[in-house]
């Protein structure tokens, strides 16, 4: 069966922000908020010191705390479609339970609609063979989609050829973002 | 560190509310099923009070949903992982149940006073009747019941039997709402400094004691007794409360210290109170004010250091105590609804 997940080679990130600017075209982010986020750490010691960018957004969890505790099922993973974390805007009444649930804060509050959202992989664009905003347009190749169960998607070698760590796995969520460590 | 938080003031109140309403009818159900006469001032107060905090507290948290009027999607979905799913229906469910039951409280004077309104006047009036409370004076002002099988005797048996049934339900529902206000906190692994079951029995205890301090303002408000009716109603708010608060004390310092045992993430929180930007908040308000300075005052008019004291003073210290506790318990809502988003898993 397929396994979506993005392996991400956080090293590569210029923090050019490109990856923000096509999510929020590409998917009408509100002004302020963001599907993905860029977190910025200094290494060394002053002044000899270095930057670090860490490219962040929902981890498509395949144990959502989203999910189990959305109070009427607005949060789902969509079992059928690849097994991304989504939200049915119909039926999300807007309690933000999820958001402090979120152990990586991917998700943001739209007040004007008064729902929750977050990043769907594109899932739409998908559905027409493209890859996800984010991933087309970043110009370092900082992120790689793909499912690795099958062992010629670019995603599955990458992992094969490189460590990779998950984030807050501790957290018991069970994440599908890879960040590659070596 | 502080960010914006998605749940402001009217979760912190729907906490609270929801609390005060928990601790309202456990103590009337306990207070009724006693069946002394000084206890039942307690029972009609606690009783009356429930249904209306609950309500205010759930209107609250609809009205906080990004879109209020979708609320109703809670209830064609259950969920039972989610604690807010549950919850709901818990509301839904202590709201019924808490009307109910305060009916079968309901003041006769209010009931003829409803009846005027000729909605339901014939059930109204009867209730009136079936209400009208046991006298427990004589002519001279003398007390004569004490232990009481029946504390409205023109109540029908089937009616008196199930005032009862309905009391000794408000204990468990009490203790379901009370602590569920915690774990909706608690349940969740993303907020290290809820992430323990002791905020639920926190939570639990801290609305044992706000009602308390509640019912010590507002039982004379309620039930007209005697002198040494009111006195005993006293007395036993007082016990009552000492216990509460001495068990919400003893929960707050292991909370405390064996987050200091726990891990990185849950020692990072913890300095939100031990340092950090709600240091004195809890620390004055929720622990000084609300919790050591009512549990002092509470102990030396337990032991009788006020009997010396003029009526007016030990009156006055009544009456801050009674504040003091309320205070304290809507401060500890406030520090942990907002302390809890200002900290994340490391």
């Amino acid at each position: 069966m397929a396994r979506y997940a993005m392996v991400l080679d956080s090293d590569k990130c210029l923090n050019c922000k490109a990856c923000q600017v096509a999510c929020t075209a590409e998917n009408h982010v509100p002004v302020g908020k963001h599907r993905n986020v860029l977190h910025q750490t200094t290494r060394g010691v002053f002044p000899e010191l270095s930057m670090k960018t860490d490219p962040g957004q929902c981890h498509h969890c395949d144990n959502a705390p989203c999910v189990r505790v959305c109070p009427t099922g607005a949060s789902f993973i969509n079992k059928d479609g690849g097994g991304f974390v989504m939200i049915d805007k119909e039926k999300c009444i807007g309690c933000r339970y999820c958001m402090l649930a979120c152990p990586y804060d991917a998700r943001y509050y739209d007040e004007e609609v008064g729902v929750v959202d977050k990043c769907t992989f594109c899932f739409h664009r998908l559905a027409e063979g493209l890859e996800p905003a984010c991933v087309e347009t970043c110009p370092t190749k900082v992120r790689v989609f793909g499912d690795i169960d099958n062992p010629d998607t670019e995603a599955a070698k990458l992992m094969r050829k490189h460590s990779t760590e998950q984030k807050k796995l501790e957290a018991g969520t069970g994440p599908n973002l890879y960040y590659i460590i070596d | 560190m502080s960010h914006h938080h998605e749940w402001g003031w009217m979760v912190v109140v729907y906490l609270y509310f929801g609390g005060l309403g928990a601790g309202s009818i456990l103590l009337s159900g306990l207070g009724h099923l006693t069946k002394r006469e000084h206890f039942r001032g307690i029972a009609r107060t606690g009783a009356l009070l429930a249904p209306v905090f609950i309500g205010l507290g759930s209107g609250l948290l609809i009205f906080d949903l990004g879109r209020p009027l979708q609320f109703w999607r809670l209830f064609t979905h259950i969920n039972p992982a989610s604690p807010m799913s549950l919850g709901s229906w818990f509301l839904v469910a202590f709201s019924i149940f808490s009307t109910f039951y305060a009916l079968t409280h309901l003041p006769p004077n209010w009931a003829r006073f409803f009846a005027r309104f000729k909605l339901f006047s014939g059930a109204l009036l009867k209730l009136a009747d079936w209400n009208e409370p046991l006298n427990e004076m004589d002519e001279s002002g003398n007390n004569v019941v004490g232990l009481m099988d029946n504390p409205y005797p023109n109540s029908p048996e089937w009616y008196s039997s199930l005032r009862d049934i309905l009391a000794f339900l408000a204990i468990p529902l009490g203790v379901a709402v009370g602590i569920y206000t915690g774990i909706l906190l608690g349940a969740i692994p993303a907020r290290p400094f809820w992430n323990t079951p002791m905020v639920a029995q926190l939570f639990l205890f801290s609305a044992l004691s706000s009602s308390t301090g509640l019912l010590f303002l507002l039982v004379p408000l309620f039930w007209k007794g005697s002198k040494r009716h009111a006195q005993k109603e006293h007395r036993v708010l007082l016990t009552a409360d000492l216990i509460f608060i001495f068990v919400e004390f003893f929960i707050i310092l292991p909370f405390i210290i064996h987050a200091q045992l726990s891990t990185q993430s849950v020692i990072t929180a913890m300095e939100m109170i031990l340092g950090g930007p709600y240091t004195k908040v809890f620390w004055i308000g929720v622990v000084l004010l609300g919790i050591l300075i009512p549990m002092v005052l509470e102990f030396s008019e337990f032991f009788g250091l006020f009997k010396k004291l003029p009526m007016i003073m030990s009156k006055f210290i009544h009456v801050t105590v009674a504040v003091l506790i309320l205070v304290g318990g809507y401060l500890l809502r406030w520090v942990f609804v907002h302390a809890g988003q200002d900290t994340s898993f490391l």
